[in-house]
């Protein structure tokens, strides 16, 4: 894909096959309106034209039922986009349950990403083809995007909050990585790429060439967990001062004010950054906040860890 | 004389009001442009102003607490005074319109000097809350200072605090210039029963501006003095709460202590008195011993006579042991 | 057909010549010819950061500028194309000069506030150009946070500062206009006697009415917090980025129908003069207008769907983006239709109106895939984006404001132009503009994002096909500012009505009267009444 001229990049995701459809339907509808318009337009303009500029066109002022036609027939071609464009939307944003996680910061000019298995890269990105992947990212500075056009998904990286893509590869293969939010001067040089690799090879390539040195996402975040006295509150039995975080990941927690919530990794960065904006029904604003304390890497390892922590003990991360 | 256009039309000037502007048919037809004219633009108002009460209202929705402390730091007897100010000085300007409508030249005259003097006297006061903003280390930037929890979101509380009050008090400062203008063309007696737009649209002006304030007092000085308390103690639904912040003072449970009330469902805490800032922990402290009973916040002062209980170790050593930054 | 000859030659050109007659000006004419000149020069100014650009992006390295100074050109190009091109174009160029005479009053209803519009609209300007000169913005012209206000190392306070106090001229030429249209019609001008430009423009002051106080407000909240540490959208006070952007873009979509709706108005002007026929569907046409408005204000967050918005509100924004595309699709059939059986005269203004009509088109129907969230996910922020937008504002709303230009050119200086190269101007500027935007559908959809200095070769070609069409483009603008200079001139005398046009502007003489009519015009049939040919006399 690094070379020669097309007109569609490379389909290599579930999603793609499903958004060059849509884009191709489009295109047919819209053309359709654009061809008609266009000829009726040309046909009027010479069939009508007059050298003199002294004749006077028809007495026609307008008509009720076609005004009708043209506002509701477009209205509801355009629901129809809207509903099939809305169905390919929620599945471009909502990852399959069973995914491969991987930690991402944006920084300028910079991608760096954090594997479960331990290993870190700098605007590359590997990933297993067939297996659905979602990135989880923040921003360490100013607004970026990370937008990976061949699996056709994209979202603005938003500094002090987790946005996610997830993605399926279908193809091995190196693809383009972009930062599309513009972020100053070397905006168009955070750009990597996405390397697709048969499950296997991925496999050797994670837990190879000792980038594991510090230990998986799991083992890292256990170790700041006790760092940071943590373990001191959050005992698994659920009998501390904070709740028990065995399980909570996915699950609903219900707050105080009454309302539950899905604890996913934004609610879990949030509990650990601005720990007293949502407390758990029962227990107290007791936890300290941990913003200053701890880097983006060091928020993705905790999460990492406290989702490995599930009910059942069967963690997500394979590599364990 | 710039426009050759009333040359153009100085022959018929003759059977018109000198005030009639060239281009309008009659008086009538120019004081309701004049006036629809000053409505829309009170509407491009309302616009310049929502957008910073939006602001306010959505951070007012994520940081409710830093909202409260935020407020109790204002002056609110300055902001009460202020308010009183501008209702009056909405009196004296409506007196003003009413004296232009009935031809009571000196009277329009004095109600205006009374209403420049009001609005003055607003930005005297004015000035001297953000004088004290600026001593108290209250005004957004790097040399910020607020000793206390959610540091962070009350700087935005403040930000918003003088963007909004800044952009009123320049609008009263536009106003008193209009004002004066007025007050000068009042004085040469240019305005009659039949023309006094001046006078009617400045005073639109200045009563739009009184409203906004209307609006910001209760919204920056009053509306969560008392909600705060309320929502801390009922477990601060929707409340992104305290910010930890290494460089505070611990206060350590043996320096608090806890005062149960004759039903023994209200406690009072006492802090030690030479702890720097008693208000500083007050919030905190009462998460301590929420769960055990309603806290009486108010009573939280250096109370030294007090007849005093040392704080349930339970209670103070679940939460400060180990020590939490407060 | 009768034209209207008045004894005293005096028009509002001649019968004053000092500089301070022209800068102290109450004539809205004089004031539209003012605006002509800063829009003009702006445009020009504009005109070579989009050079500038194109060439830098002809080869995929960054061989002409380095990373910095072209972020500083697509930001400078976008900020003075946007602001001081775009919006006051076709409303204060052509809205000024032709809205009173269009409605048969003397003059806006505030004349000394259109001519203090101008300066604030002019300070604004040689604010944002002293910004470039000393170095330049880098921030976009959309100035997100927290990049604009603290990441950035360019002259951001300053071009704040320039476009805020323009959102001021914007406002008060919105309640101006308002205001006359309300207030100020000749007797017997009913509002459904109004001619269609009329009605745009009523809904565009709306909007500047309505959204530019906003974009104000938030530029004045940016400049705070960069220039004064105020910490409004400050992540790292818990402050929140994205809703700079709401807050910006609840103003800078509508202000793309400040953009678009006036060049409409200029289009169903020009499509009724020279198919001499009614417009089809007035009322249709009105209120769509008045319709886009409205909606225009509904439909911000679209620009948002990847920025972090809840789906559930995508959904939302998504169906009234739809919804919003409805009376743009309805004013394209409508004109369409007034074509039909109509007596067309091959004129240049007639030439821009229909490649208004195709780039507005593609324009218009490419925005329903960016509003399509399925694809917006993958279309925003590339190139599609670029492309489509440019349809509309350039294809749409500078082919509508040249259109115009070209209609009342004899109107506003008494003299004809040459209609040859008027099409020529034309031609070049339609086949020009699709090669330099057409292409970059595509790479859009390939994948290259926007604001990118230097990309991956294999965009090149599409680059290269984008800024060979730049090209023909700017020979396509350059023309007319020759032809037109050339006429002022040698061009032939133009007459009252030299297209044989209703409306009250071309029943005065050509240039007009210092006060437009010598007496109030009195109107008893509709804005398009060619088929009864006799003029309403003033």
């Amino acid at each position: 894909m690094f070379s020669g001229f097309s007109l569609f990049p490379t389909q290599a995701s579930t999603l793609a096959p499903e958004i060059d459809n849509l884009y191709l339907g489009v295109i047919l509808i819209t053309a359709f309106f654009a061809i008609v318009v266009v000829v009726c337009v040309t046909y009027f303009a010479i069939k009508y034209r007059d050298h003199t500029g002294d004749k006077i066109g028809a007495p026609i002022t307008g008509s009720v039922p076609l005004e009708l036609g043209w506002s509701l027939i477009p209205f509801v071609i355009a629901i129809g986009i809207f509903v099939w464009a809305s169905i390919v939307f929620f599945h471009i944003v909502r990852a399959p349950d069973q995914t491969l996680e991987i930690y991402s910061t944006g920084k300028r000019w910079m991608w760096r990403f954090q594997h479960i298995d331990g290993q870190r890269e700098i605007n590359e990105l590997h990933v297993p083809v067939g297996r659905a992947v979602r990135v989880v990212f923040t921003s360490e500075d100013v607004l970026h995007d990370l937008f990976i056009p061949a699996f056709r998904v994209k979202a603005d990286a938003v500094p002090g909050r987790y946005s996610a893509i997830w993605f399926e590869p279908t193809r091995v293969g190196e693809y383009h990585l972009f930062c599309a939010e513009y972020c100053g001067t070397r905006h168009s040089g955070m750009i990597g790429t996405v390397y697709v690799m048969e499950a296997a090879d991925y496999q050797a390539w994670a837990s190879g060439g000792g980038a594991t040195a510090g230990g998986t996402l799991v083992q890292r975040g256990e170790g700041l967990f006790t760092q940071l006295a943590c373990v001191t509150c959050h005992l698994p039995d659920g009998t501390g001062r904070g709740p028990s975080l065995a399980g909570v990941y996915g699950s609903q927690v219900t707050l105080e004010s009454g309302e539950t919530v899905t604890a996913d990794e934004s609610y879990l960065r949030e509990s650990i950054l601005m720990s007293q904006a949502k407390t758990v029904k029962g227990y107290e604003h007791i936890m300290p906040t941990f913003q200053g304390l701890i880097n983006e890497d060091g928020v993705a390892a905790l999460i990492e860890y406290i989702k490995s922590l599930q009910a059942g003990g069967n963690r997500v991360a394979s590599a364990q | 004389m710039p426009n050759g256009t009333i040359a153009a039309h100085d022959e018929h000037h003759g059977q018109h009001h000198p005030r009639l502007q060239h281009h309008f048919q009659d008086l009538e037809q120019q004081h309701e442009a004049s006036t629809l004219g000053m409505w829309l633009f009170l509407v491009t108002e309302v616009m310049f102003f929502g957008g910073l009460i939006l602001a306010y209202t959505l951070y007012r929705i994520w940081y409710p607490t830093a909202w409260a402390l935020g407020s109790e730091e204002l002056n609110i007897y300055l902001g009460g005074f202020n308010t009183a100010v501008l209702i009056g000085s909405s009196l004296t300007m409506a007196l003003a319109v009413r004296s232009a409508q009935t031809g009571a030249q000196r009277a329009t005259v004095g109600w205006l000097l009374f209403t420049i003097a009001l609005g003055l006297t607003f930005l005297v006061v004015k000035f001297f809350e953000y004088k004290e903003k600026f001593e108290r280390f209250h005004v957004p930037g790097p040399n910020f200072r607020f000793e206390g929890p959610e540091s962070p979101h009350v700087q935005i509380f403040f930000s918003l605090y003088f963007a909004l009050t800044g952009v009123h008090a320049l609008h009263m400062i536009i106003g008193v210039g209009l004002m004066s203008v007025i007050t000068v063309m009042a004085y040469r007696k240019r305005f009659s029963p039949e023309w006094y737009t001046p006078v009617e649209l400045g005073g639109l002006y200045w009563h739009f501006v009184d409203i906004v304030w209307i609006f910001l007092f209760p919204l920056l000085y009053l509306v969560d003095r008392s909600h705060h308390i309320v929502s801390e103690l009922s477990g601060g639904a929707g409340d992104r709460g305290l910010q930890g912040d290494a460089r505070r003072p611990v206060l350590h449970a043996h320096q608090v202590r806890q005062q149960p009330d004759e039903a023994g469902r209200r406690h009072r805490l006492l802090l030690p008195g030479d702890h720097a800032d008693a208000d500083v922990v007050r919030l905190s402290v009462a998460r301590m011993v929420y769960g055990a009973a309603r806290i009486d916040i108010a009573r939280f002062d250096h109370q030294p006579d007090a007849e005093v209980a040392p704080c349930s170790v339970a209670a103070c050593s679940r939460l400060l042991d180990p020590p939490v930054c407060l | 057909m009768e034209t209207i000859v008045y004894e005293e030659p005096t028009t509002y050109l001649n019968h004053q010549h000092s500089v301070a007659s022209w800068l102290l000006t109450y004539d809205h004419k004089r004031i539209g010819i003012l605006y002509l000149i800063v829009v003009t020069f702006a445009f020009f100014l504009g005109g070579i950061f989009a050079t500038l650009i194109r060439l830098e992006l002809a080869t995929p390295a960054g061989d002409l500028f380095s990373a910095d100074v072209y972020n500083r050109m697509f930001t400078m190009h976008g900020v003075t194309m946007v602001f001081f091109v775009l919006v006051p174009a076709v409303p204060a160029v052509l809205g000024n000069f032709v809205m009173p005479l269009m409605i048969g009053a003397k003059d806006v209803a505030f004349p000394k506030l259109n001519l203090l519009s101008w300066y604030v609209f002019t300070i604004g300007f040689i604010f944002t150009v002293a910004s470039m000169i000393l170095g330049g913005v880098d921030t976009g012209w959309t100035f997100y946070t927290p990049y604009s206000s603290q990441g950035s190392e360019s002259n951001v306070l300053l071009t704040g500062i320039g476009v805020f106090i323009t959102g001021f001229s914007s406002i008060l030429t919105g309640v101006n206009f308002m205001v006359t249209i309300h207030r100020m019609r000749a007797p017997g001008m009913t509002w459904f006697r109004l001619p269609l430009f009329i009605w745009a423009l009523y809904s565009t002051a709306l909007v500047m009415v309505l959204g530019t106080p906003v974009i104000a407000i938030t530029l004045l909240m940016l400049v705070l917090e960069r220039g004064l540490h105020l910490g409004i959208f400050d992540p790292r006070l818990g402050g929140d980025p994205v809703l700079f952007q709401h807050l910006f873009w609840f103003y800078s979509h509508p202000a793309v129908y400040i953009m678009i709706l006036p060049p409409m108005g200029v289009i169903s002007e020009v499509i009724a003069c020279f198919s001499r026929k009614n417009v089809f569907g007035y009322s249709f046409v009105a209120f769509s207008s008045l319709a886009i408005a409205v909606f225009g204000f509904l439909v911000w967050a679209h620009h948002l769907f990847v920025a972090g918005i809840s789906p559930y509100s995508a959904l939302i924004f998504s169906f009234l983006s739809f919804a919003v595309a409805i009376p743009s699709a309805v004013k394209t059939f409508n004109w369409t239709a007034t074509l039909y059986e109509g007596a067309i005269w091959w004129k240049t203004p007639m030439m821009f109106a229909f490649g208004f009509l195709g780039l507005f088109l593609i324009g218009g129907l490419t925005g329903l895939f960016l509003a399509s969230l399925g694809l917006d996910v993958h279309l925003t922020d590339t190139y599609f984006v670029v492309a489509h937008f440019h349809y509309i504002m350039v294809g749409g709303a500078i082919m509508g404001y040249f259109a115009g230009l070209h209609y009342w050119w004899p109107k506003i200086t008494g003299r004809m132009y040459n209609d040859t190269l008027g099409k020529l101007a034309a031609l070049l500027i339609f086949v020009g503009f699709n090669l330099t935007f057409g292409p970059q559908f595509i790479l859009g959809y390939l994948g290259m994002p926007r604001r990118y200095h230097v990309y991956p070769p294999e965009f090149q070609v599409l680059n290269v096909l984008s800024s060979a069409g730049a090209s023909i483009l700017a020979v396509g603008y350059v023309l007319p500012a020759l032809y037109f200079l050339y006429s002022l001139k040698f061009g032939a005398e133009a007459g009252a009505n030299p297209w044989k046009a209703t409306g009250l502007e071309w029943t005065t003489q050509s240039p007009p009267l210092p006060e437009n009519f010598r007496t109030t015009p009195v109107v008893t049939e509709g804005a398009y009444a060619y088929s009864k040919r006799e003029m309403r006399v003033a």
